[in-house]
C-alpha cells in the first residue's frame, strides 16, 4: 500500500491550513482566509478526481492545491522493521520518519501540518470524528488553573515548571453500544429487636431475594491506542457525541492523529467490565428495606450491539521537574483536565503539624487547666 | 385486806408501767452516746467536745453522726458475722442507731486489734447525703490521721465533714463525683492518663485524615470501574423482581439487672446494698 501524506494548503495562496476548534473552520496561516470543513473536502474531492481521470498523480502534485508526496514504495528501510514509517514531507520534500501507528502530524522542518489519509483507509477508516473545541493557549492556561488550590504541590514544581511538549491528539477510541444481561439471587434479613419485661427478644426474618432484567449502555468509550495510558483516557471522560461528525481528515490539520493497534475485541472486555459492574450496583441497590443482604448468585453479562470506531480529541501536556515526567490530559472537547501531581513532604508535615497542634492545644486548656 | 390488795396491785401495774417505759426508752435510744469510746482512745474531755459537735450536727440535719472504737469487734460480734462490714451493719441495727423513722445516720466504727474501720452509711436521707465519691473524699480527711493516731484530729476532721456534707445535702446539692469526670472515667487518677492520650492522638487522627484527602486530591488519574453516565435513558429494564419470605427465628435474652442506686445513674450516686447500708471497710 502506498504511504501518502496530505498538505491541506489554502486555495488562496497555497499556505498551509490548520483546523481552528473556536471557528470550527479550517484556517490559512499566511493569507488568513478561512474555509468550512465541506468546502474543503469539496476540492479535495475534485482535485482526486480531475488526478484519476489524468492518470497521472504527478500532475496532480503540480496542480493541486494540495500537494501529495508518494513514499518510494521500492525504498525498504530497517526502521519499518521496528514499528516505524517513512515518508517524505510534500512541502520541504524531507525524510520524515514516524510511527506506524501515526495518522496525522506535522513536518518538523516546515512545520507545514501534514495528514496520511492511506492509514484511515478500509477497516481502520474511523465513523465518527469529535473535533477539537479548547485551543492550545486554553490547554496551557489550564495546566496553570490546574496547579491552584493544591497546597502540597512543591513550589518548586510549579515556578520553575515548564512545558515540555503539548500536542493535540485525535486518540482512536472504540465505542460501545451493548446490552447487560442480569440475573441475582440474594438472602436477606430483617432484623427487629424489643422489650419484653426483662427480656430483650430479637426477631430475624429471612428472605429470599430474586431480580432479573437488562441495563442497556450507548457508546461506552475505550481508547485503542497502546500509547495512551487508559486511567488517564478515563479520567478525561465524559465526552459529548451530539458534536461528533462523521469522520473527515479535514478536521486534523495542525493536531496529531493515530490509528488504533488496539482491537475492539480486546477493549470491549474493559467496556464489558465497567457495563457489568454498573448493572451489578443498580440491582444491589434495589434490594432495599433489609437490614442486610447477601448475594447467593450473580450472572451479568454484557452483549455487544453495535460498536463504533471514532477519534476523540485530548490535549496532551508534558512537564519535567527533578528528573520525572509528568503526563497531562485534557478533554480537547469539554476542557476537563487531569493529571498526578507531586506532594512535598515538607508541606505535608507542615499542615499536619499546623492542624495537630492548636487542636491538641485546645484539648489541652480543656481538661488540665 | 382489800385495801392491802388494791395497794398492791397498784404497785404492780405502776413497776410493770415503769420497767416497760425503761425498756423501751432503751430500745428507741440505743446508744447513749454519739461518740462511744469503748477503746480508751480519747480523755474524756476531748470526747465530750466530740460528742457536742456530732450532737449538734445530728440534731441539725435529723442525721445521726456516730464514732465507735472496739479493742476486738469479734468480742461484740454474734458469730453470724463473717466480716467486719458486716459486723458493722449488724452493729448498727443492734443499738438501734439513726435518727428518725428512716433510722438515718453514718458510722465510723473501729476495731483496733486488727486496724480495721468501717464507713457505712443507713436511710434515704444519709445514702443520698453521702455518695460513694463524698465517702472517699471524707475518708481522705480523717484516714491520715487514723494512721498516725492523732484520734481525735481525726475524729473532729470525720464529724465536721460529714456536717458540711450533710449542709451540701440539705441543699440539693450531695458531694458527688464533678460533672466534667462524670461522662468521662469512673476513678480520680486515671482521666489524666486517658485525657493525655486523647490530647495527643485525636489531633493527630484529624490531621492525618485532612493531609491524607490534601494528597489524595493530586492523584487524581485513576481507571474508571463503572459506566452509569453511558445508560440509555430508560434503559434499565427489571423483569423479575420477586422477594420471599422464608423463615423467622426468635431469640430471648435476659437483660441483666442493673444494682439499684440512690443518686444519679452512671459513674456518680451511691452504691446501695440489699441491706439498705452503703459504705465500705477497710484498714488504717
Amino acid at each position: 500500500m502506498p504511504s501518502q501524506i496530505t498538505n491541506y494548503q489554502c486555495p488562496a495562496c497555497t499556505g498551509p491550513l490548520h483546523y481552528d476548534g473556536k471557528t470550527g473552520r479550517l484556517l490559512c496561516d499566511y493569507c488568513g482566509s478561512s474555509f468550512s470543513v465541506e468546502e474543503i473536502e469539496k476540492i479535495y474531492h475534485e482535485k482526486l478526481e480531475q488526478a484519476a481521470e489524468a492518470g497521472a498523480g504527478e500532475s496532480v502534485q503540480q496542480e493541486a492545491p494540495f500537494a501529495e508526496a508518494e513514499a518510494d514504495s521500492s525504498q525498504t528501510w530497517d526502521g519499518e522493521k521496528e514499528g516505524m514509517k517513512l515518508y517524505h514531507c510534500p512541502s520541504c520534500g524531507a525524510e520524515l520518519l514516524m510511527d506506524r501507528t501515526t495518522a496525522a502530524s506535522s513536518c518538523p522542518y516546515c512545520a507545514n501540518p501534514s495528514v496520511i489519509p492511506a492509514q484511515f483507509e478500509g477497516l481502520l477508516r474511523p465513523d465518527y470524528i469529535l473535533p477539537f473545541k479548547i485551543t492550545k493557549e486554553e490547554a496551557v492556561a489550564a495546566l496553570s488553573k490546574y496547579y491552584k488550590g493544591k497546597p502540597l504541590l512543591p513550589g518548586s514544581f510549579s515556578d520553575k515548571n515548564h512545558i515540555e511538549e503539548i500536542r493535540g491528539v485525535y486518540v482512536p477510541f472504540w465505542l460501545f453500544d451493548g446490552t447487560v444481561s442480569a440475573d441475582a439471587r440474594y438472602q436477606a434479613t430483617r432484623v427487629f429487636s424489643a422489650r419484653h419485661g426483662d427480656e430483650m427478644v430479637t426477631t430475624t426474618e429471612y428472605f429470599d431475594v430474586r431480580r432479573r432484567g437488562s441495563v442497556s449502555f450507548k457508546r461506552i468509550p475505550a481508547d485503542g491506542s497502546r500509547k495512551m495510558p487508559d486511567d488517564l483516557m478515563d479520567s478525561i471522560e465524559p465526552f459529548d457525541y451530539e458534536s461528533m461528525k462523521p469522520f473527515s481528515t479535514a478536521y486534523m490539520p495542525g493536531y496529531i492523529a493515530d490509528i488504533y493497534d488496539v482491537d475492539d475485541r480486546e477493549t470491549f472486555e474493559r467496556a464489558s467490565t465497567r457495563g457489568n459492574q454498573t448493572a451489578e450496583q443498580i440491582f444491589d441497590s434495589s434490594v432495599s428495606g433489609y437490614s442486610s443482604f447477601t448475594p447467593v448468585q450473580k450472572e451479568f453479562h454484557m452483549k455487544r450491539e453495535r460498536t463504533a470506531y471514532a477519534l476523540l480529541p485530548v490535549w496532551l501536556l508534558c512537564t519535567q521537574w527533578n528528573g520525572e515526567r509528568f503526563i497531562f490530559a485534557m478533554n480537547g472537547q469539554t476542557g476537563k483536565f487531569t493529571g498526578d501531581l507531586p506532594v512535598s513532604m515538607k508541606k505535608y508535615l507542615a499542615y499536619f503539624a499546623g492542624i495537630a497542634a492548636p487542636l491538641a492545644a485546645l484539648l489541652a486548656v480543656f481538661f488540665f487547666l | 385486806m382489800k385495801r392491802t390488795a388494791i395497794s398492791v396491785g397498784l404497785l404492780l401495774c405502776i413497776l410493770l408501767l415503769c420497767v416497760s417505759i425503761v425498756s423501751f426508752a432503751e430500745e428507741s435510744r440505743g446508744l447513749p452516746y454519739y461518740v462511744s469510746d469503748v477503746a480508751g482512745l480519747l480523755s474524756e474531755e476531748e470526747r465530750s467536745a466530740l460528742e457536742e459537735s456530732a450532737k449538734r450536727a445530728s440534731d441539725a440535719w435529723s442525721c445521726g453522726i456516730y464514732v465507735v472504737t472496739l479493742d476486738d469487734y469479734r468480742r461484740y460480734a454474734e458469730g453470724s458475722e463473717s466480716s467486719f462490714l458486716r459486723f458493722s451493719e449488724s452493729f448498727y441495727h443492734q443499738y438501734n442507731m439513726g435518727i428518725g423513722s428512716g433510722h438515718d445516720g453514718i458510722l465510723l466504727i473501729m476495731s483496733m486489734d486488727d486496724s480495721d474501720y468501717s464507713l457505712i452509711a443507713y436511710g434515704d436521707r444519709a445514702n443520698y447525703s453521702f455518695t460513694d465519691y463524698g465517702k472517699n473524699a471524707l475518708e481522705k480527711e480523717f484516714l491520715p490521721y487514723l494512721s498516725r493516731g492523732q484520734w481525735y484530729n481525726a475524729f473532729s476532721a470525720y464529724i465536721s465533714g460529714c456536717d458540711s456534707m450533710l449542709k451540701r445535702a440539705a441543699e440539693g446539692a450531695p458531694v458527688d463525683v464533678p460533672a466534667a469526670t462524670q461522662a468521662g472515667s469512673s476513678s480520680q487518677s486515671g482521666p489524666s492518663g486517658i485525657h493525655l492520650l486523647i490530647t495527643l492522638l485525636f489531633p493527630a487522627g484529624i490531621s492525618f485524615s485532612v493531609c491524607q484527602g490534601m494528597k489524595r486530591s493530586m492523584k487524581q488519574v485513576r481507571q474508571k470501574r463503572t459506566a452509569e453516565e453511558y445508560i440509555l435513558p430508560g434503559g434499565v429494564h427489571m423483569t423479575v423482581q420477586q422477594d420471599t419470605f422464608l423463615n423467622r427465628t426468635v431469640v430471648r435474652t435476659p437483660i441483666p439487672r442493673v444494682e439499684k442506686t440512690s443518686g444519679p445513674s452512671g459513674h456518680g450516686g451511691t452504691s446501695v446494698r440489699p441491706s439498705g447500708f452503703s459504705g465500705h471497710s477497710g484498714k488504717f
